[in-house]
């Protein structure tokens, strides 16, 4: 049975207003996902879901053997950790530290505990230099790894990323990988929403397509970057590599550069 | 050659910092181009932008050595509202770009025009225009703060260009955005190139600048280190080693050449790329 | 037509009064409200007018055909005015006993307390209330720029007014965020107590950062640019404003005659 279960789940906002229809969705331990599809597809609300942050209006959500119906947000966020998108909703220390600690305390864990896991989540976003400074005055960009160092250090067994990538530059990309390979290497189970077509080929198992409130489909970052149908559901373009390789006719499903440059190489040999 | 906007030797410190965010700036920027304004972050860009429409130091205080000078007059001469009828901005921020005082996002999108005394029928086809063309019109009578971030990205946006400046500075419009949005702004800004405006864009998403920036503009540390064609930067694969990323496609070709392939340019575009890499195999089927 | 969707057609006549009109009813209701609570009457030298006043409100939130509302936004005002009645007419020693539950003693001073201070609080809120049920935040702004008030003035109004709005959404927005990193919101009153002040920092924080870009905002879309502005929304007047001015004016006229009267004989 799979870790995270979602069962025709559906939700419905106050004023009437459907975010997510009827959707099921399976991910197992250790795995690590990817949601894509357009702003408004019902990414966020789903996610949401899974640490019972919007409660279901129809539907089980399971984590494990706990249906989070009989447990408050507070009680499932211990297992499923969530990045906000915009770091601001969840920032509320006056410095780094403090923020990166306030999970931990919550959890009432021993203080030699608390420091180990804060410094090692401090360490794994690359914000040692400003363990004492305000969040306040970091870029946007930062801040966002504030948030992220703050989940970490709860060390939740599942942990959920709203698009981290907005906004990042080149190293924070890279700190992002990272972040991602040394998680799910601990074992943890990661699903992360991106827009990045290029960070989701490069960074995940498998990738979940969502469009109009539904899952359209689900697969390796491989078989969803080819599969035409699934990409024009959810009006999702391949990453630029694939459509290149589209474009001169060379098979094997590329979604990666170093794959393109041997089929490039080959393609020139074999002639 | 028609400059707009010159900076003469700028450096910039906030107040109450040891550095300055930038440092001996000397740019001119031309009438009527397009310029991506790439770098890290932390590199200066956001600053850059907030001293060509003024707000620094006029706003944010600070030491200004140097001169930013707008259709030859510095920053600090302009009176107050002046430049908001010359310069557009539009911040990096989408969720505190709301003015705070209207109940719809129609209102929102046409508080500028209120402002500036625009005959009310004007404002009113003005706006149906604009919003449509950033595909917010079917959010017209929506509350502006319960929008969506990428949806607010948008509205920003919208609310700025109705003004039609002539210049635009643009700090990471698309952060939020899905590709088809990002595709949809990048439109956006070509269409408004093509009305001759002056556009300055921070933009991360490098393989969008290749595909419709004239110019190019690097920025690291606080300093200018490239400023000039887009062919020639964005095939620079030392940039790299700055923190600055470059296109898919640059990167690509750049491979494929040190792997042996001939190729006549490294392309920065998929159409080049495409180009380059087609001949490159006919060639090899030739021989 | 937008512009036309944009404006704010009213049926009733009274709701759809002048903001200007219905805010001189406010404040003469209300001068006229404490100033009928300082009338005794009879043996024990109880404010009871002011409660016979108090009779107008809902007569007016009746007429003005927004009794639901009304009374939804008055509970709480209800509720503060009951807390004085009781803490007062139950606090406060002196007099006879008026009426007695086990040890709860209400004696005359404390009543004549209770009714004096609770009923100026029911008058006096209530008719705002009233004037902010039947009136929208864009005719107030409208009303004042008209009035020719500074549009900074108006904007500070305007955006205050919102501004309770969007920090009530902020503050949601946050407990949210709370709850996710394990702070119990829900539960009993102690949990939510500290949940409570733990989400004031954030929300305080997050709206002094929002304020800066907030003003280079408003500047880039011309906020001071020195010209006539125009606007969208346009204000309508019954026609009926005269009137109700009038009436409000020799209401107020009778009743302090009446005070001074009382005081001379």
């Amino acid at each position: 049975m799979a870790y995270i279960q979602m069962k025709d789940v559906s939700f419905v906002y106050p004023g009437g207003f459907l975010a997510v229809d009827n959707i099921n969705i399976e991910i197992e331990k250790g795995e690590n996902v990817a949601i894509i599809g357009q702003n408004g597809a019902g990414k966020t609300t789903t996610v949401k879901m899974m640490n019972r942050l919007e409660k279901p209006t129809k539907g089980d959500v399971m984590i494990g053997d706990m249906n989070t119906k009989s447990y408050t947000t507070a009680q499932v966020s211990r297992v499923v950790g969530y990045v906000f998108q915009n770091p601001d909703d969840q920032i509320f220390h006056s410095t780094v530290i403090s923020e990166v600690e306030f999970g931990p305390r919550m959890m009432k864990l021993p203080s030699e505990i608390i420091s180990e896991r804060v410094s090692c989540a401090l360490k794994l976003t690359g914000l040692e230099q400003f363990r004492d400074t305000n969040p306040y005055d970091l870029p946007l960009s930062i801040r966002k790894f504030v948030t992220i160092a703050a989940i970490i250090a709860m060390d939740t067994e599942v942990v959920i990323f709203d698009e981290p990538t907005a906004g990042q530059d080149l190293r924070g990309n890279h700190y992002l990988s990272d972040i991602l390979r040394t998680l799910n290497q601990r074992g943890k189970t990661v699903i992360t929403i991106s827009h990045d077509m290029e960070f989701v080929a490069a960074n995940f198992d498998r990738v979940i397509v969502m469009a109009n409130k539904k899952v359209v489909t689900s697969g390796t970052p491989k078989e969803i970057f080819w599969s035409f149908d699934a990409l024009e559901k959810a009006k999702l373009k391949q990453p630029y590599i694939s459509r290149l390789c589209r474009e001169l006719g060379i098979e094997g499903n590329i979604i990666e550069m170093d794959e393109a440059v041997e089929a490039i190489k080959e393609k020139c040999l074999l002639n | 050659m028609d400059t707009v906007i010159e900076l003469k030797n700028v450096t910039y410190t906030y107040p109450l910092a040891d550095e300055p965010s930038i440092k001996d700036m000397s740019i001119k920027i031309e009438r009527g181009k397009f310029y991506g304004v790439i770098g890290e972050n932390g590199a200066g860009k956001t600053t850059l932008c907030a001293l060509i429409r003024g707000f620094a130091p006029s706003f944010y205080n600070g030491e200004l050595k140097g001169e930013v000078l707008v259709e030859g007059k510095p920053t600090t001469e302009f009176g107050p509202g002046e430049l908001s009828l010359k310069i557009g901005y539009v911040f990096q921020n989408p969720f505190t770009q709301i003015s705070g005082v209207k109940d719809t996002l129609f209102e929102e999108v046409a508080y500028g025009l209120e402002n500036f005394g625009v005959p009310v029928d004007e404002i009113e086809e003005r706006v149906i225009e604009v919003m449509k063309m950033t595909d917010i019109y079917s959010l017209a009578d929506k509350k502006p703060f319960e929008l969506s971030g990428g949806q607010q990205q948008r509205a920003a946006l919208a609310s700025i260009i109705v003004l039609k400046p002539d210049i635009l500075v643009i700090d990471e419009p698309t952060s939020q955005l899905d590709p088809e949005g990002t595709e949809s702004v990048f439109k956006i800004i070509e269409q408004l190139k093509n009305e001759k405006k002056t556009i300055i864009l921070v933009e991360h998403k490098v393989d969008m600048i290749a595909e419709y920036a004239d110019e190019i503009l690097v920025m690291k540390g606080g300093r200018l280190i490239r400023l000039g064609d887009k062919q020639e930067i964005l095939t620079d694969m030392s940039l790299l080693d700055e923190g600055v990323q470059l296109p898919q496609m640059a990167i690509l070709g750049e491979r494929l050449i040190e792997a042996g392939i001939p190729l006549s340019r490294v392309p920065i575009t998929e159409r080049q790329a495409a180009e380059a890499i087609g001949q490159a195999l006919q060639k090899a089927r030739n021989s | 037509m937008w512009r036309e969707k944009l404006q704010i057609h009213k049926s009733n006549w009274i709701a759809a009064l002048h903001p200007s009109c219905k805010f001189l009813v406010v404040c003469l209701y209300s001068f006229c409200a404490l100033l009928l609570a300082s009338f005794k009457v009879g043996e024990g030298e109880y404010s009871l007018y002011t409660i016979a006043w108090f009779v107008i409100v809902p007569a007016l939130a009746i007429g003005s055909g927004i009794i639901k509302r009304f009374w939804n936004a008055f509970t709480k005002v209800l509720l503060v005015a009951v807390v004085i009645i009781v803490v007062q007419s139950l606090l406060i020693p002196g007099g006879d006993t008026v009426a007695q539950l086990w040890i709860l003693k209400v004696r005359e001073e404390g009543l004549r307390s209770a009714i004096y201070l609770g009923f100026s609080v029911m008058n006096i809120a209530g008719i705002f209330v009233w004037f902010f049920q039947t009136t929208e935040n864009k005719e107030i702004s409208c009303a004042l720029e008209d009035s020719g008030t500074n549009y900074k003035v108006t904007y500070v109004f305007i955006s205050t007014l919102q501004m309770i709005e969007i920090l009530g959404q902020n503050s949601k927005t946050i407990m949210n965020a709370q709850q996710a990193r394990g702070v119990e919101t829900q539960g009993n009153i102690v949990v939510r107590t500290r949940a409570f002040f733990a989400s004031l920092v954030p929300l305080i924080l997050g709206a002094i950062t929002g304020t800066e870009e907030r003003v280079l905002t408003l500047e880039s879309k011309g906020f001071d640019v020195n010209c006539k502005k125009s606007r969208l929304f346009q204000i309508e007047k019954t026609g009926r404003e005269k009137m109700v001015n009038t009436i409000a004016i020799a209401i107020t006229v009778a009743i302090v005659g009446w005070r001074v009267a009382l005081w001379i004989l």
